[in-house]
């Protein structure tokens, strides 16, 4: 570790080891190392695990059931969760939409809803881009209207994460046409059993099934599920905005423990196969080169944790957004470089089996990992809107 | 972590910003440079009655024993001033002697160095490979019979050597190092000046006479800490640069018009000077994290502080040469003026990016510890 961890951490850190070796459940580790997909009730048993352990949404604050940790307690334990080779949380309900609903919510809502998003029993997705709305959102089209105690919703959301596992959905909807065009959007939560939903599944170029369009007619929905006020519904996406930091740090440590395998397998094979030392030495400095980025943006994400007032949340994760993408993109290229024209085979007929734990299928999904990752510089504000972000909130241009 | 300045560091940091303002614009500089005048013993005066010079001496004596970020944080207006005066290698020489001279030493040497008149600079190893270098005769050793050290062979690229009064130098004795100072009148020395008008020195030593009270007392260890003090102190001096030239290019873009409209308001040219902004934060990040790693005396491990430096020092040149050619870049013809400051904080970038070692350099160091070490996890 560059920066050696105080005592006090590090035991934190072997507490929650400690508890990952005890309490995850061994048929979703047999799942992972066969690398079947995640059903709903296995994310849900592993999110009810951590929260009957009171660590449910570790990050909220304690009077909504959070622990109360400080910003370093929570990205070690999310950070751990991660290199202990622990499933990650789904993030729209605790990290997006839990911390809106703290600042704009009914107190009804935040009774209603706060307590199932922290046991993990409601799985939430995130309608916001549609067809013709993409970096351009305020030009969403899908509209609400008022019609007594029901807003009538009438649109298509779409690039819509896990829509086919969510229970619910929160979605930003036109409710005027009056005025600028963020000036007539609303927020509003959605039963994903109400009638009228269709979800369709979109297959991305890695031929995974992760998003979907999702298609309202004629759907009914309670005024009681607007949050925040009508029409102010750009100011809760903008809100929303500053919490999507905390899922930087699991995604840095996913990557550390890619490099170190591959770091660790080519010193390895370096050693035995003397003939490709060039080979290896050549990829042995180009991760030490992606490697060094990383470490980069990890300081500069820890830098953001310790030192709230010189990088302010709002400000800082446009920027951490850009430089975790880039990282994550780098890696998942940086480890095709070692498989050669392996990674590009389909399934597991030739898949190597000498190492790392003789994965299945491993460089098939390595191929798949580095196609599947270019949506990082695409979700939640491309990083082109993103330096745009920075031009104008940081460099005031 | 704590990255914030102490109370104590911002006053310094308002000192020495203050000083620099009124004594060191560009335009006096530069008119000193045009007479030839790469230190300007006034300058080095009111360094001394600042305090800057003691920071890193031993309080015992007379310094200030001031921890690595306190000389950190005076790194960054030395660079934005340009500063060509030695002042930090006769920081990192000062540090060196307050670490491992003996007390005798010390109490003679201390306050001259505080005063100024004493300016000890250490010969550091050679970056470059030693093949290309002709003349080239590591330095060795021989004691004689009453005690005494002989010394002989050459130094290259002596940082501030060439207006110093005092060298530290290391010497192969049989098969260990030793370290010993040394009164520059007793070597023979050529100067030169580089490309941003500081001063380095070629020292020879020829059968140079040391008396043992001369010695220091340097180990491994102090080596490690000494080669990453030097990366930490030209990292934040470069960090100090890359704000300044990111606010000036941004200032140029937002006032020069082209086409009818300032330069600022192109979308590819905004995102040009987001990059440096990032680029600047990311060196920041490493730099600081890096000088505090160096403060914490609880952080013994001595391999993983080798690893941060040459990590830092690879990403910190990358981040250097990126903002040093983007900000010529987008001045245009008035970058590369050498009336303009833009070139001459060019030059200096592209000093600190070889100096201590480039991306190549460290990219292989690197390579040489995960294999010997592991790959253990950054």
């Amino acid at each position: 570790m560059i920066i050696p961890l105080p005592e006090e951490r590090a035991a934190f850190v072997a507490q929650v080891s400690d508890f990952i070796d005890h309490k995850y459940p061994k048929s979703l580790r047999n799942k992972q190392a066969k690398r079947q997909e995640f059903t709903r009730v296995d994310y849900q048993r592993w999110h009810g695990i951590l929260a009957k352990a009171g660590w449910g949404a570790c990050h909220w604050p304690v009077e909504y059931g959070g622990t109360g940790w400080d910003e370093w307690n929570n990205y070690l334990f999310y950070s751990t969760l991660v290199k202990k080779n622990a499933h990650q949380i789904l993030p729209f309900g605790i990290n997006m939409l839990a911390p809106l609903l703290m600042a704009f919510g009914t107190p009804e809502q935040k009774s209603f809803f706060l307590p199932k998003i922290r046991s993990g029993q409601q799985i939430w997705c995130q309608g916001y881009s549609e067809p013709n709305a993409g970096s351009d959102l305020a030009s969403l089209q899908m509209r609400a209207e008022r019609q007594g105690d029901h807003y009538v919703l009438n649109g298509t959301k779409m690039w819509t994460t896990l829509a086919h596992v969510a229970d619910w959905i929160f979605c930003l909807v036109r409710t005027s046409k009056e005025g600028k065009p963020q000036a007539g959007i609303s927020f509003i939560l959605i039963d994903m059993s109400s009638p009228g939903i269709t979800v369709n599944p979109i297959i991305t170029a890695d031929r995974s099934h992760e998003v979907n369009t999702v298609i309202f007619d004629q759907v009914k929905v309670p005024v009681t599920n607007l949050v925040g006020e009508e029409n102010k519904g750009w100011d809760c996406a903008k809100y929303l905005l500053m919490f999507e930091r905390s899922s930087f740090g699991a995604n840095i440590a996913m990557l550390e423990v890619i490099l170190d395998e591959m770091k660790a397998c080519i010193c390895n094979l370096s050693e035995k196969d003397r003939t490709r030392s060039a080979f290896y030495d050549t990829l042995l400095s180009h991760c030490l080169r992606v490697e060094s980025d990383l470490v980069a943006a990890k300081l500069t994400m820890l830098r953001a944790l310790t030192d709230p007032d010189a990088m302010h949340a709002r400000k800082i994760s446009s920027l951490l957004k850009v430089l975790v993408s880039r990282c994550i993109q780098s890696v998942t290229d940086c480890h095709l470089k070692l498989y050669q024209e392996l990674s590009l085979v389909n399934g597991a007929a030739l898949a190597p089996t000498f190492f790392l734990g003789a994965q299945e299928n491993f460089a098939t999904l390595l191929a798949n990992r580095y196609l599947n990752h270019r949506k990082e510089s695409i979700y939640a504000g491309s990083n082109e809107i993103q330096y745009n972000v920075i031009a104008k909130m940081i460099l005031g241009l | 972590m704590d990255y914030q300045l102490t109370d104590e560091q911002k006053m310094m940091l308002r000192s020495v910003e203050k000083l620099l303002e009124t004594d060191y614009d560009f335009q006096t500089r530069y008119h000193r440079l045009q007479n030839n005048i790469r230190f300007h013993m006034p300058i080095w005066q009111q360094f001394a009655d600042l305090g800057l010079l003691a920071l890193p001496l031993n309080s015992q004596y007379g310094g200030f024993s001031a921890s690595i970020q306190d000389l950190a944080t005076v790194m960054a207006p030395m660079g934005q001033a340009l500063v060509t005066e030695p002042f930090l290698y006769s920081t990192v020489g000062a540090w060196l002697f307050a670490q491992s001279a003996s007390n005798k030493l010390q109490s003679e040497l201390t306050p001259k160095i505080a005063q100024g008149s004493c300016r000890i600079v250490v010969a550091l190893d050679p970056v470059c490979p030693s093949m290309l270098m002709s003349s080239h005769q590591p330095i060795t050793g021989r004691k004689t019979v009453s005690g005494d050290w002989v010394l002989n062979g050459s130094s290259h690229m002596v940082y501030g050597g060439d207006t110093a009064s005092h060298l530290i130098v290391q010497a192969k004795t049989g098969r260990k190092l030793r370290w010993f100072v040394i009164p520059v009148k007793h070597v023979k020395r050529k100067v030169f000046s580089l490309i941003d008008d500081t001063g380095v020195a070629t020292i020879t030593l020829d059968d140079v006479h040391c008396n043992q009270q001369f010695t220091l007392a340097v180990d491994q260890k102090m080596i490690v800490r000494l080669n990453a003090m030097m990366i930490g102190l030209l990292s934040a001096e470069a960090v100090g640069i890359m704000h300044l030239l990111n606010q000036k290019t941004k200032a140029y873009l937002q006032q020069r018009e082209q086409f009818g409209q300032p330069l600022s308001q192109f979308q590819l040219l905004k995102h040009r000077l987001v990059e440096m902004y990032v680029q600047e934060e990311l060196a920041r990040s490493m730099s600081l994290t890096l000088t505090q790693r160096l403060s914490d005396s609880n952080a013994q491990c001595m391999s993983s502080l080798e690893m941060l430096m040459h990590m830092t020092k690879m990403k910190v040149n990358d981040y250097v040469q990126y903002l040093g050619e983007q900000s010529v870049q987008l001045h245009g013809g008035m970058g590369v003026s050498d009336e303009m400051d833009i070139a001459h904080f060019f030059r200096r970038l592209t000093c600190i990016r070889h100096q201590m070692g480039d991306q190549t350099y460290h990219l292989a160091k690197l390579s040489v510890l995960i294999k010997q070490q592991g790959a253990d996890s950054f």
